[in-house]
């Protein structure tokens, strides 16, 4: 037991320390902008947090990233070969965003996710965007005064998005690689876009307006057929998404109940079911959602003491989300013919025999199903107020 | 880890008696009929002795020779309460000397109760050295040993190292004596018993084992007595060395013997089925067996209410598990694990220690050393420079350091955490042995990060595990798992509903209070008669 004791020590001794790094030897970082280079296939965008900027007692001096690009033919060379101009060692573990320009979505070339699979540092909890109308390098760029870098405002930009509207699909890179595999579902991501000037973004005179120069917002979703973008839907079809996918934790719905006049209602514990299944050699696709709604405001002069007042409305906004959603189906099967929902997956799993047969050409089925929206939502309170306070007002 | 064996080996089997000093007197001697001799014999081995005192009274008529030492004996008291009565003696009282004629002085002229009748030299000595008077007769070859009160003995204070907020404010001091009637007065049962021993062939300390009759298990009881009785050492001074005689092992950071300056506590242990050890001389008791929850237990958890003291046990194992870790998981996590913390956070660390000249282990075991130099510190400095440790110190790790550039304030902030945590173990044996393993499982993360702190647990672990306390598991009831043990453990339920003793500790009775029941309010309807 003793000498078994001994040998341990040279086993920890002489093999430790081979991964030891200290904190002020490496460069966490928050993104990674990945274009089309001029010489050759990548332009390698890095960006580096400079972490005494971030920290609020030393802050104020200089920029609080700093960005860098190479050009390479592979992610992984580049993602080691960075120090040709950066100080220390990359480390990517704490990665946020990684951004691609719509000119590589276009192209496919995202061989690069098999050296994010691969790799041992890089965790699967960043956001895949891809930049519509400027390069992915230039997202990096645009400074900000909440989150200070680019990556940290845009990730917490979505993250918010998700919980409060659903405008951003919440997909992970295992997300878009299941996808990938799937013959029932097509990969998706989030679209954003730089508002205003990138190139005076790029300052921290941007930080430091109210009304920044140029901003990143978020557009809604990029779909693809397997590697090769091929089009944008917009925020609410995001949102409708969200829904077909039972990830809607909270949004806003307006209901028109007069004219030009709306009633907004919040959704709340919402959850969706998709049923899928073959009739007469079409596919039958059945959306089921539930969830509750609560009244957030009412333009009309309708009097919601009523039961029946209430029982209209409560109709009125399920079949409105049952409007909604279906429009946004058939956006997809009729202008990309592209399953970017997933129901070649439920079909997959619920009616095993057909799927088999087309699986090959499925987004060929997709287009020619028939799409039922089933929206059962229930109307659970009106707010503070039971009245509206203009109906009392135009009685007098 | 070798050479520590073979030493403890060579110590274990060539005890080189050659040399071993024998104490004067210390033969097998019986006293004579001549009283001339047995004065001439004492005085030889007293000889040099500037406390020893020799008093030449009659008793009845007969020579006689009291003797005491000074530093040991109130001598007011003897004047009083033997050489008076004796000297009020009729000149012809005694005629004849025969067996039965020493016993019959005692009973009529000694006014304390406690007097022995001696016959052999050594015998005597031994009583003149634990502060007793003894008196040669002459004509007589036997003695009379009457124990007088000792006279120096700090008063009973405050405990000193474990305080209380509520409960009782005494605690043992260094007299033996007094000490057994700290524990005496607690329980007032004819089953608690004082066995009396003297170890120390040099300085022969009175050592006495305290245990409750019909409780404890016997065969506890008999290998502590085992122990008590092998120990042949030559000096104790503190119930710690005597600690070290009689454990189960060594070589183990941890204690296998409880300890505490607390009466009520060592009268709790006794009463669940523990055996007691009081040294004279040392004002900590140790109590045993001993396991581990029980350096998590104070007796004040029992005088607060059940569920405040509950969540205060909770919280010394977590301070013990953050004294223990802490740092160790802070090293590997700095160096192996970025990603395991919130990125936020992890800049933040990351924009303190931008320009700092040394690697995080080297800062943190700079800080560690120069706390645990500044705690030595603290101890043994005179009272008057004390503040100024505290001060220079503070200063040294606060600030200085970090606005030097040196140290990280994160670090500063890990140590603090760290270093209150460890004071946060009741009993003091525990928090040092935290502090020992500390440094270990710092090494063992900076060499192999997490990875490493988690073998170091593992190893440490099965060491706790594999630790015994006169034949109790230390881990116990945790591994062995005892279920229905665990209502006194970690959390306290309400003090009616303890109705067992440790079962891990096999006592002879096992149930405490069978008949207790929950208070309860009377019946409403007589309320509202009363009413």
């Amino acid at each position: 037991m003793r000498k078994l004791l001994l040998l341990f020590i040279p086993v920890i001794v002489l093999s430790g320390c081979w991964d030891h790094n200290e904190l002020p030897d490496v460069f966490l970082v928050t993104g990674m902008g990945i274009d089309k280079g001029v010489h050759s296939k990548y332009k390698l965008t890095v960006e580096n947090l400079v972490a005494s900027e971030l920290n609020p007692k030393t802050s104020g001096k200089v920029a609080p990233s700093i960005v860098y690009s190479e050009e390479g033919d592979s992610i992984a060379e580049l993602s080691r070969k960075m120090n040709i101009g950066v100080s220390r060692k990359l480390e990517f573990s704490h990665m946020r965003l990684v951004a691609i320009s719509s000119e590589i979505a276009k192209s496919g070339l995202l061989e690069f996710y098999d050296f994010m699979e691969r790799n041992r540092e890089i965790r699967d909890n960043f956001s895949i965007v891809v930049v519509k109308n400027a390069a992915a390098s230039d997202l990096l760029k645009i400074t900000n005064a909440s989150q200070k870098y680019s990556t940290g405002k845009i990730h917490k930009q979505l993250e918010t998005m998700v919980k409060e509207w659903g405008g951003d699909p919440d997909v992970r890179l295992k997300d878009i690689v299941n996808a990938l595999l799937s013959p029932g579902r097509e990969p998706i991501a989030v679209a954003v876009r730089i508002a205003g000037d990138p190139e005076k973004g790029k300052t921290m005179d941007n930080a430091k307006l109210t009304q920044p120069f140029s901003n990143i917002e978020i557009s809604g979703l990029a779909i693809s057929e397997d590697f090769f973008l091929k089009g944008y839907l917009d925020l609410d079809d995001t949102r409708n998404y969200m829904w077909t996918q039972n990830k809607i934790r909270s949004t806003t719905i307006n209901v028109s109940c007069d004219k030009d006049k709306v009633a907004t209602f919040i959704i709340s514990n919402s959850n969706s079911s998709i049923k899928a299944w073959y009739e007469d050699h079409t596919p039958h696709i059945k959306i089921l959602i539930g969830g509750d709604a609560s009244l957030e405001t009412i333009q009309c002069k309708d009097n919601l003491t009523q039961f029946d007042v209430q029982d209209k409305y409560e109709k009125l906004v399920s079949k409105t989300v049952k409007e909604q959603v279906k429009g946004t189906i058939t956006k997809a099967q009729q202008k990309y013919k592209l399953d970017i929902f997933g129901f070649g997956d439920s079909m997959y799993q619920q009616d095993h025999k057909h799927f088999d047969v087309v699986k090959n050409d499925w987004n060929e089925e997709f287009s020619k199903a028939v799409v039922d929206v089933n929206v059962n939502l229930k109307l659970r309170r009106n707010g503070l107020k039971v009245d509206s306070v203009f109906r009392k007002l135009n009685k007098d | 880890m070798k050479w520590l064996n073979t030493m403890l080996k060579i110590n274990k089997k060539k005890p080189q008696k050659s040399e071993v000093y024998v104490s004067p007197g210390s033969q097998h001697v019986g006293l004579t009929d001549d009283l001339e001799q047995n004065k001439r014999s004492l005085l030889e081995i007293f000889r040099h002795t500037a406390d020893f005192c020799a008093e030449e009274i009659s008793i009845g008529g007969k020579e006689a020779v009291a003797y005491w030492l000074t530093t040991m004996t109130d001598s007011k008291e003897i004047t009083g309460k033997i050489i008076q009565p004796f000297l009020s003696m009729n000149e012809t009282y005694i005629s004849d000397m025969n067996d039965s004629t020493l016993s019959i002085i005692c009973k009529e002229y000694i006014r304390t109760s406690q007097y022995q009748i001696l016959d052999h030299l050594d015998q005597t000595i031994k009583e003149i050295l634990t502060g007793n008077v003894v008196i040669l007769l002459s004509g007589s070859n036997k003695a009379i040993s009457i124990t007088i009160g000792l006279s120096q003995v700090r008063s009973i204070d405050e405990p000193s190292t474990q305080t209380i907020i509520r409960g009782p404010k005494d605690s043992f001091i260094e007299s033996a004596e007094t000490n057994l009637s700290l524990i005496r007065r607690r329980i007032k049962n004819a089953g608690l018993k004082f066995q009396k021993y003297t170890i120390g062939t040099e300085t022969g300390t009175t050592v006495y084992l305290a245990y409750m009759d019909g409780i404890i298990n016997k065969e506890i009881l008999a290998e502590i007595q085992k122990r008590l009785n092998k120990t042949n050492s030559n000096a104790i001074f503190d119930s710690g060395t005597l600690e070290e005689y009689i454990v189960d092992k060594t070589l183990t950071p941890f204690p296998l013997i409880y300890n505490s300056e607390r009466p009520d506590s060592i009268a709790a242990h006794l009463i669940s089925g523990k055996a007691a050890i009081i040294v004279d001389g040392s004002p900590f008791v140790l109590s045993m067996p001993a396991v581990f929850s029980d350096f998590f237990q104070v007796s004040e958890d029992y005088y607060q209410p059940f569920m405040m003291s509950s969540f205060v046990r909770c919280l010394r194992y977590v301070a013990f598990l953050i004294a223990l870790l802490f740092p160790a998981i802070f090293i590997s996590i700095m160096t192996y694990h970025h990603e395991l913390i919130p990125t936020e956070l992890l800049v933040s660390i990351s924009s303190q220690r931008e320009a700092l000249p040394f690697p995080s282990v080297v800062e943190i075991l700079i800080m560690e050393i120069t706390f645990e130099i500044l705690r030595e510190a603290g101890i043994r400095m005179p009272r008057a420079v004390g503040p100024t440790v505290s001060i220079v110190g503070g200063l040294v790790i606060g600030q200085a350091a970090v606005e030097a550039g040196v140290i990280s304030s994160i670090m500063v902030i890990i140590v603090a955490i760290t270093a209150i945590s460890s004071f946060v173990s009741p009993i003091y044996s525990l928090s040092v042995s935290t502090r020992l393993l500390r440094f270990i499982l710092i090494i063992l993360g900076t060499i192999i990060g997490l990875y490493g702190v988690i073998l170091g647990l593992i190893i440490l672990l099965a060491h706790m595990c594999s630790l015994r306390s006169f034949g109790v598991p230390f881990m116990a009831p945790f591994a062995p798992l005892i279920l229905e043990e665990q209502d006194d453990v970690i959390i306290r339920f309400p003090a009616w509903s303890l109705k067992k003793r440790p079962g891990y500790l096999k006592p002879e009775s096992m149930l405490t209070q069978p008949n207790a029941y929950p208070p309860s309010p009377p019946p409403l309807d007589k309320e509202m008669d009363n009413q």
